[in-house]
């Protein structure tokens, strides 16, 4: 049993590999018709550090208090010689994170790239996902506007009836992480200060050490190649390292020139982003994130119970991907990855006229 | 009655009371009903007001917190003055005291019957200036006095428009840049 175990952590992690030459001079990557492939995961990084380089760019501007956190992203937005750029680069780019880390992960599970001895790269990708998307979750609620603090207490309504189903203890938890996350029972200020540490410390942590496993084994592994004709291979260094970096600089002008040109906030109507104030009226068209539209208007025409079971145990299904789908064709996996891109598509961009109709 | 009713700067006042003064439809529903139906989208008063609620309550930007001296300085009273350059009211917000410098009293009497004179009246302004006149900004229920907020569409193109020297030499300098480290690579 121990040998067993040990043997798989050797495969999984072969130290002999470890060395300057494995990692640099003499890793190849293969060139086939869908190379742009391997691009993807770089892609997504590259908009985590435009995150973070940005996101410490605002840090000394934002003010984590209800009172004035408004105010400060007003002052980010209209006085800070050139905060809205900044602003709406990070904004952008969360975007763009997430979807170039949705595609990643679609790609790599279309290809079965995630066989052995790659198991533990999915799963770190596949919980890296869910961290970025807590990015977004814990971040939408800091510029303190009526959309941000209204969409977060559905957020937490949701959490909270997440578990009640269940009999006995199992009810808890839903509601023990909602208490926790707000910090009471409602979105105070503990829910602000909370979801600050969560957005600038906390997550961040936890991603750059999965982030570090994640590239570690890559690295190890080399790209995944057994489900693709394969013409050639070429250097990773320097070859394959510059063509990444210019793809990275092809899409810092895209996001430079969308951060310049289309404010992120334009998409709202102006009383989601007015101040939030307590007791005020609230306005219409509160909904969550685009990129949490899949998962939200499910739950508005189908039973909770059943949206939140089937999405927990999609959850778990794509986390174990390794063990579930291993035996399934390549054919199989190219037409889940596509019903889910076109699952994922439809629901985002016509869910709300969607809702209406079934509604009607 | 009858010379009251003869007295024209009576019922100047009442009419100018009724718009713009204390009386119960100060928020100008029409206006806002008539966006609301133009751009598809929910409004509140703080699309000219400075409350959300509009101006009737004793909130801050309400009619009930006014000092006398703030409450010369509101629409009614300078246009019963004949000082309308000086309208700033504490009530309107940016765009409000705006519209009631630039338009004149009969095009704003006459919007609660036609709204629409009120965008015809804005035709050739843009108070943020970001490059969306204020008639279209009415039209698609966005802020003329938040150059952050428009139509993504229509900012685009003039921000491209605005932006465009600078996006260029962006352009240029990254492009440069990664031909320059493709060449690196033979």
């Amino acid at each position: 049993m121990f040998e067993k175990i040990i043997q798989s952590l050797k495969d999984r992690f072969p130290t002999e590999k470890i060395n300057f030459e494995n990692f640099v001079l003499k890793k190849e990557v293969p060139v086939h018709k869908l190379s742009w492939i391997y691009y993807l995961g770089g892609m997504t990084m590259f908009c985590f550090l435009i995150q973070v380089i940005t996101g410490l760019l605002l840090l000394p501007y934002y003010q984590p208090n209800i009172i004035n956190a408004y105010q400060s992203i007003e002052y980010i937005s209209y006085f800070v010689p050139s905060g809205i750029l900044v602003r709406n680069l990070h904004a952008w780019s969360s975007s763009f994170m997430i979807f170039f880390a949705v595609i990643h992960l679609l790609t790599v599970f279309a290809t079965k790239s995630y066989q052995k001895p790659r198991e533990l790269t999915w799963m770190t990708g596949v919980i890296l996902l869910i961290i970025t998307l807590g990015f977004g979750f814990t971040g939408y609620l800091l510029p303190w506007n009526q959309l941000s603090v209204n969409a977060t207490k559905v957020g937490m309504e949701i959490l909270q009836s997440s578990t009640s189903f269940l009999p006995g203890i199992f009810k808890l938890p839903g509601e023990f992480f909602a208490t926790n996350l707000r910090g009471g029972a409602s979105i105070t200020q503990s829910t602000l200060s909370r979801f600050f540490a969560l957005h600038v410390v906390i997550l961040p942590f936890i991603f750059l050490a999965l982030i570090a496993i994640h590239l570690f084994s890559v690295q190890l592994h080399g790209m995944s190649k057994e489900s693709f004709k394969v013409k050639r291979y070429e250097k990773f260094f320097p070859d394959f390292f510059v063509k990444d970096l210019a793809v990275w600089l092809f899409l810092f002008l895209v996001l430079l020139v969308i951060a310049q040109t289309i404010p992120y906030d334009s998409f709202l109507s102006y009383p989601l982003k007015a101040q939030y104030i307590d007791n005020s009226p609230t306005p219409a068209g509160i909904k969550p994130e685009w990129y949490f539209l899949f998962l939200y208007y499910p739950l508005e025409v189908l039973p909770k119970t059943f949206v939140i079971v089937s999405s927990f145990l999609i959850f778990v299904l794509i986390l174990l991907t390794p063990t579930f789908f291993k035996r399934l064709s390549m054919r199989s996996h190219i037409l889940i990855a596509l019903f889910t891109f076109v699952y994922l598509v439809i629901s985002t961009v016509w869910g709300g006229a969607i809702v209406q109709i079934i509604r009607k | 009655m009858y010379r009251l009713l003869e007295n024209k700067s009576l019922i100047t006042l009442v009419v100018l009371c009724f718009f713009l003064g204390s009386s119960p439809v100060l928020a100008f529903s029409e206006f806002q009903t008539y966006i609301e139906q133009k751009s598809k989208k929910q409004l509140n008063c703080a699309y000219c007001h400075s409350h959300v609620n509009g101006p009737n309550g004793n909130e801050a930007g309400q009619l009930g917190l006014l000092s006398e001296e703030q409450k010369q300085l509101t629409a009614y009273n300078q246009f019963l003055q004949g000082n309308k350059e000086l309208v700033n009211s504490p009530i309107l917000n940016e765009f409000g005291n705006y519209l009631v410098k630039k338009l004149d009293y009969d095009t704003i009497v006459k919007a609660q019957d036609d709204p629409n004179k009120i965008v015809e009246g804005l035709k050739d302004s843009d108070l943020d200036r970001d490059g969306i006149n204020d008639s279209e900004e009415v039209l698609d229920g966005t802020l003329p006095n938040d150059p952050l907020d428009g139509n993504p569409f229509k900012l685009l193109l003039n921000n491209i428009k605005k932006n465009c020297v600078g996006i260029c030499f962006q352009a240029i300098a990254i492009l440069l840049l990664i031909i320059s480290l493709l060449k690196l690579r033979n």
